[in-house]
């Protein structure tokens, strides 16, 4: 029976250990990227900031949001995130007799985002595109403009339907009050991850020193047993007041698109022409050609990085194509340095929605986070005009024939 | 050809062992479903379902409750029946089989589907993915092992008595297929690491063991490929070993197809497809029936891999590994099919007595 004995006995050992060793639940991760960022921009060479700093923040972050188990939103007069939803998508993954999820977030959405929200989840490295890294607020495919947090029925659109030829799934065999749920969440780690990098930024403005005013002699205030109001109150309300307000308003940014004018109509009599005119705009007045290239096949000459990337790659002595230089950040967190690839318009796949409104959104707007710019210097006609040409792309060949 | 054997040991023990396989595959279905949509802890108690003893939970409930309750509680069930018939194996194998090694087996066997339950619920108890990894390890090692029970207590098993040959191909026959019974199993492992990896784990673990997992996938294929070549040779028709390495081959190609499926219904077309429209196009379909069932059948797949090579590297060893120089033919040239006769009384006995 030795071979039972033997089994009995590695059984027993994996009880033993399963019984002795509780499992520790999980830990949002510090933003290591963002202080090694701001180690390199205010101090010298080799210098960090005291790990008391780290703690500060952990405990502030921890004492107003919680822990990925028992979320929490420490403004409870606001709108912007719901508790009750925040339960929902927070937490293991687990489900109530009636079929009431739990843990969505975990279920859905942390494996690429990670737990944090830092878009850099157990699958993150393979995935082209990179996931996206919720803490810096910003959001591609949007109605609101550069630097506006997206609405809440953005963020649905994109849950609703997946953004094509990329990992994000679409989420639409999802009951709507878990796609709300998910996207409270997304909302709910966004704001964190902002509030922790300015308290980051705070921190390095005074020298590594405490947030709280402490009197000389006096011990370090105890964060743990102080309410949300006590530690907004000591460092300044108005940090996590202006970033909650962005989200808050942020309806009231959407972009309005104009009517598009009568020929923007396939089949009318000035649809050629207007499609022309968008022509020319991409090769002169519009640009489009340095990402884009001349055959619309994202082939432009230009190397760019993402805004996630350019956040740390940008600190004085990091080059993207120096391994070495861009080591210590990869060993804290980041991800390896990516170019933009821009997009290969002839395919007629549009990752922000294809409709003739999100397109001229995207002209008009830009996209946050990446090299696509606002459109300044043109008129509505004009972007209309692009809006059609880049539509007609995926007829080109018929349209405009090769030699 | 082959003679029925009236004299052979009970039937029963291997009748039981192949109904007990035909549950642990669909229980093998199940439990990969599941994981693939995260109803593991849809009951949040164990050994109970919420309060009720197992087996006398709402039918109705159960039946027409979420799809999540559903699919842990058949799961439950559907073990707790493997564990019911593990125990009638064990009983039928005691008082009628005298190789006192499948009687072990069959003890072993039992202690593995309780350790397989224990397992299953200690993962709901504790919260603990790493469980989950374990419990998705002895799945199907549980499977392959009521496999080999069944291969051994098969008429062919007894009938080798008479048949058993040497061969030349001691590597191609012998060591070959115990290599990669091997390595299917570590491909399940690494699969299901891969499976039940930790939202938390850092971005390089899961790289890895997807660079792990196509490694090893590439060297099962080309492992069963040089298999399947050498059991085309005309002298091992009818021996038994054909059949299995041509199963073996059409799943090997059928799971890279699906593990290739897995990755596009997962995480969308890789990025080399980028130009191409409908790599463009395609949207990534969360928790539909298309990406649930493709994603369990490459994890159900692995399992029957798995299984197939428990049965080919069996009847390889039984039928080829003769080691006594005496007894060693001209090699498997010298295979005479014809030669495949049943064993008589007296050399059963005798053979019954040297296994005890």
């Amino acid at each position: 029976m030795n071979r039972c004995s033997a089994i009995c006995l590695l059984a027993f050992a994996i009880l033993t250990c399963a019984a002795c060793g509780p499992v520790e639940p999980p830990e949002f991760q510090f933003n290591a990227v963002e202080q090694l960022k701001q180690e390199r921009l205010f101090l010298d060479d080799g210098q960090h900031f005291p790990d008391s700093s780290r703690t500060e923040v952990t405990s502030i972050l921890r004492a107003l949001f919680g822990t990925p188990d028992q979320s929490r939103f420490p403004i409870e007069s606001t709108t912007v995130v719901d508790q009750n939803r925040l339960e929902m998508a927070a937490g293991p993954v687990e489900s109530e007799i009636d079929g009431t999820p739990h843990g969505l977030y975990r279920e859905h959405c942390a494996h690429c985002h990670g737990i944090s929200g830092n878009g850099a989840g157990a699958t993150a490295a393979l995935l082209n595109p990179y996931p996206r890294d919720f803490r810096m607020g910003k959001f591609k495919f949007k109605s609101t403009p550069l630097r506006t947090p997206p609405t809440d029925e953005d963020l649905t659109r994109i849950l609703h339907n997946g953004i094509p030829g990329s990992a994000m799934p679409s989420f639409r065999l999802l009951p709507d009050e878990e796609i709300a749920a998910l996207i409270d969440y997304v909302k709910y780690l966004s704001i964190r991850g902002q509030f922790e990098r300015t308290l980051l930024a705070e921190i390095s403005a005074l020298d590594g020193e405490s947030l709280f005013e402490i009197e000389e002699g006096e011990p370090a205030p105890e964060i743990d047993n102080m309410s949300a109001e006590e530690i907004l109150d000591a460092i300044g309300p108005e940090l996590l007041d202006d970033i909650v307000t962005r989200w808050q308003n942020a309806d009231q940014r959407v972009t309005s698109v104009p009517a598009a004018p009568a020929a923007f109509q396939i089949g009318h009599s000035d649809h050629s022409a207007l499609t022309t005119e968008g022509r020319e705009l991409f090769f002169t007045k519009g640009n489009c050609t340095q990402c884009h290239g001349a055959t619309a096949s994202g082939d432009g000459t230009t190397v760019n990085f993402d805004d996630w990337t350019n956040d740390w790659l940008k600190t004085p002595g990091v080059d993207p194509y120096d391994r070495d230089s861009w080591k210590p950040f990869t060993a804290v967190g980041a991800l390896r340095p990516r170019p933009v690839q821009p997009r290969n318009l002839n395919l007629g796949v549009f990752r922000g929605g294809d409709g003739a409104e999100d397109i001229y959104r995207r002209i008009a707007n830009g996209i946050e986070g990446s090299p696509m710019p606002a459109s300044a210097a043109l008129s509505s006609d004009e972007i209309w005009a692009l809006v059609a040409y880049v539509k007609s792309l995926v007829y080109a060949n018929d349209l405009f024939p090769r030699p | 050809m082959n003679q029925p054997i009236d004299n052979l040991p009970s039937r029963w023990p291997h009748r039981l062992a192949c109904l007990l396989a035909a549950v642990v595959f669909p229980l093998i279905w199940v439990g990969g479903l599941v994981t693939t949509t995260d109803a593991g802890m849809a009951v949040p108690d164990w050994p109970g379902t919420y309060g009720y003893n197992m087996f006398l939970y709402p039918i109705e409930t159960w039946l027409y409750g979420p799809f999540d309750l559903f699919i842990e509680h058949g799961h439950r069930l559907l073990g707790a029946l493997a564990g019911l018939i593990a125990i009638a194996l064990v009983v039928a194998t005691y008082m009628t089989e005298r190789r006192q090694w499948i009687k072990r087996l069959a003890v072993t066997l039992l202690a593995l589907v309780i350790f397989q339950g224990l397992l299953g619920g200690l993962r709901v108890e504790l919260f603990a993915r790493w469980i989950a990894q374990v419990h998705g390890c002895v799945g199907p090692a549980f499977f392959a092992a009521v496999i080999g029970f069944c291969v051994a207590t098969s008429r062919w098993w007894h009938r080798q008595n008479e048949t058993r040959e040497a061969t030349r191909l001691r590597t191609g026959l012998i060591w070959l297929p115990i290599f990669m019974l091997v390595i299917s199993y570590g491909q399940l492992v690494i699969g299901a690491f891969l499976r039940h990896i930790d939202e938390a784990a850092p971005p390089g673990t899961y790289k890895w063991l997807i660079v792990a997992h196509i490694s090893v996938a590439i060297l099962i294929a080309f492992g069963t490929f040089i298999q399947w070549v050498i059991t085309r040779q005309s002298v091992f028709r009818g021996v038994g070993v054909r059949a299995s390495a041509n199963m073996l081959m059409l799943l090997v190609l059928g799971q890279i197809s699906l593990g290739v499926g897995t990755w596009i219904v997962k995480f969308g077309w890789p990025n080399w497809f980028r130009q191409f429209n409908f790599a463009a196009h395609f949207i990534v379909p969360e928790k539909s029936l298309l990406q649930m069932n493709l994603i369990t059948a490459h994890v159900v797949v692995g399992s029957l891999i798995l299984a197939f090579w428990t049965v080919h590297a069996l009847r390889c060893n039984r039928r080829f590994a003769i080691v006594d120089s005496s007894s060693v033919g001209t090699g498997a040239d010298s295979i005479d099919p014809s030669s495949l006769q049943p064993p008589s009384q007296s050399e059963l006995q005798a053979i019954a007595a040297s296994d005890a």
